[in-house]
């Protein structure tokens, strides 16, 4: 049966919806996909591995479970792509980086086995930044892979380090992706190829499997198209592990016994964030009057911390620790982008005390912010201050020093504190630009629950880009 | 997004020109300038230069060219930056790494 086309673009309930009435099957839906990963995926340079063989036989099994009346929940027979540092059986695992693009790590990561539980068809592996940008890149072209193409505008990038998590979610090759986020490399690609990607609570979920950048900081989450699917997969992956000591002892089911309830309580930052471009400023503001209809805002004032510094410290002595290896055999040097192949050099000597500092001041941050978040549900802020960048300049030239956001999102990664985006409107070359919600550790449900009333009301999720270059 | 963060980029060229030559000039054995000066007059080398060189003698590699040293000096200059930020900001002894929660260690057996 041909699966009409608008599915490429359906959330998670409407393709489980339509499996089981029988609408079309798992292995009828696989194809669907694999067949736009395979055509659109490579041109927007999001895949890696398309792992049509384990795809097709996780998809006939779950045909085979609803044939016989078994039904493991939401994802079941729902394909989805994963960034390509998670370990997965048989199959390559590259980190993004050439000298491991023969690797294989031949077991599930926690993640994959978990979706794999759950009924969820590995289709493809998808294209990341070359070791998730540890190494200090600085423009696009920065994975064997190329650059991440934004969908929106293929002259544009799709932002990284979970280049293609985003890129796959934007042009509907996959109903939902795993990302991977050391300090924005799940909202920074989410935010840019207009989907919803939601970073969980350090700990939330299990790292085991997924290449180490920074063990104190790295964190998995879905991307996906809208915050109540991002709930139906963070439902699967949460949870402890014990392959996993970070992992905490707290099952996390979605949706919750009792879902958080209006009006919600908003915090927007009384520092305007720097160099905003004015459509996302406006976006912004739009958003806020359209939050104004569920939600009441405070002012408040992000506590005075050397936030980039205290997280770009951990980053470099994690990351120095984790892959001196790379430069004693000189496995760097095969790196695609310049840069990254002398980006780890200097993080080799920094001093202990550095460390050890940047986690003294981490813990008041950490303590500082929740005090500054308890009584919200979440503050909003514009997710990044502009829109993708085109993929031909590094990144400080081609919006003068600024491509990120506010500082809370760095705040926010060094004190483990979860976040969600939302695509909010569009901005210079048609780029998509977002909002984000971020909240106190472990409050992921009042994140979704804010993101879905906004998402309610808005129709910015559904949006789909052209992809006539391309298709 | 994870850029590790670092000094604006400077023009090459001036670095090549200006931070490197010296730590070059010093690897090729080049001590013209210091036997101008008496010892106790030459001037020691920065704090940059010594941990650009370290970096040479840890991880020496022929492909660690002009270019390459400078950019490498651009790190090293951010990490002492740092390095500096991190020092000034006021902790208390009292004030613990947040991180490290350490406990003893002992494999539960089945009796």
């Amino acid at each position: 049966m041909a699966i009409p086309a608008e599915m490429a673009f359906a959330s998670i309930r409407k393709l489980g919806s339509a499996l089981r009435d029988k609408q079309f099957t798992s292995v009828e839906l696989t194809e669907f996909f694999l067949g736009r990963l395979e055509t659109i995926g490579a041109k927007l340079n999001a895949v890696v591995t398309l792992t049509r063989e384990r795809a097709l036989a996780e998809a006939a099994q779950a045909d085979r479970d609803f044939a016989a009346g078994t039904d493991r929940g939401p994802l079941h027979g729902i394909p989805y792509g994963a960034k390509d540092l998670l370990a997965t059986r048989g199959i390559p695992t590259t980190w993004g980086a050439a000298p491991f693009r023969e690797r294989v790590i031949d077991e599930d990561a926690t993640v994959i086995a978990r979706l794999r539980d759950a009924g969820a068809v590995l289709a493809a592996k998808l294209a990341m930044v070359e070791i998730a940008g540890g190494m200090g890149y600085k423009q696009a072209n920065a994975a064997f892979t190329g650059p991440g193409l934004n969908p929106w505008d293929t002259k544009s990038w799709s932002g990284g380090s979970s280049s293609g998590s985003g890129s796959a979610v934007g042009a509907g090759l996959v109903p939902f992706a795993i990302g991977s986020e050391t300090s924005g490399s799940i909202v920074t690609p989410a935010g840019y190829c207009g989907v919803t990607g939601l970073k969980p609570t350090y700990g939330r979920v299990s790292r085991h499997g997924a290449m180490a950048l920074s063990w104190t900081l790295d964190k998995l989450g879905p991307l996906c198209r809208t915050a109540d699917d991002c709930g139906l997969v963070l439902g699967a992956i949460a949870g402890p592990d014990p392959a996993d000591d970070t992992a905490v002892d707290q099952t996390w089911r979605y949706p919750p016994d009792r879902a958080p309830e209006k009006p919600f309580k908003l915090a927007v930052l009384r520092e305007p964030v720097r160099k905003v471009q004015p459509a996302v400023q406006d976006n912004f503001d739009a958003a806020l009057k359209v939050l104004e209809g569920f939600a009441t805002f405070q002012e408040i004032a992000l506590p005075e911390f050397p936030y980039s510094t205290v997280v770009s410290t951990i980053i470099a002595c994690e990351m120095a620790a984790a892959f001196e290896g790379m430069l004693t055999s000189g496995a760097v040097w095969e790196l695609t982008a310049p840069e990254d192949r002398v980006g780890a050099h200097a993080a080799m000597l920094i001093p202990a005390k550095d460390y050890i500092n940047a986690f003294r001041i981490r813990r008041l941050i950490q303590k500082a912010l929740d005090e500054t978040l308890a009584g919200f549900d979440a503050v909003v802020i514009p997710t990044l201050s502009t829109v993708a960048p085109p993929i031909d300049r590094e990144f400080h030239a081609a919006f003068e020093g600024n491509f990120r956001g506010s500082g809370l999102g760095v705040a926010a990664n060094a004190a483990g504190i979860p976040a969600i985006t939302v695509p909010n409107g569009f901005g210079e070359r048609g780029l998509p630009t977002a909002l984000a919600f971020i909240g106190r550790a472990f409050d992921e449900q009042r994140l979704i629950a804010v993101a879905t009333a906004y998402q309610t009301v808005t129709s910015w999720h559904d949006r789909r880009p052209a992809l006539s270059e391309i298709e | 997004m994870t850029l590790p963060e670092k000094i604006n980029r400077r023009k090459f060229g001036s670095v090549a020109a200006g931070a490197v030559a010296p730590l070059i000039a010093a690897v090729a054995g080049d001590v013209s300038q210091a036997d101008d000066k008496p010892p106790d007059q030459a001037k020691p080398p920065s704090p940059a230069d010594r941990l650009l060189e370290l970096v040479q003698q840890r991880y020496p590699d022929q492909r660690l060219d002009a270019a390459a040293l400078a950019e490498i000096r651009e790190d090293v200059d951010a990490l002492l930056a740092r390095s500096a930020r991190l020092s000034a900001f006021p902790l208390t002894n009292g004030d613990e790494p947040g991180y490290y929660v350490v406990r003893a260690y002992r494999k539960e057996t089945k009796e």
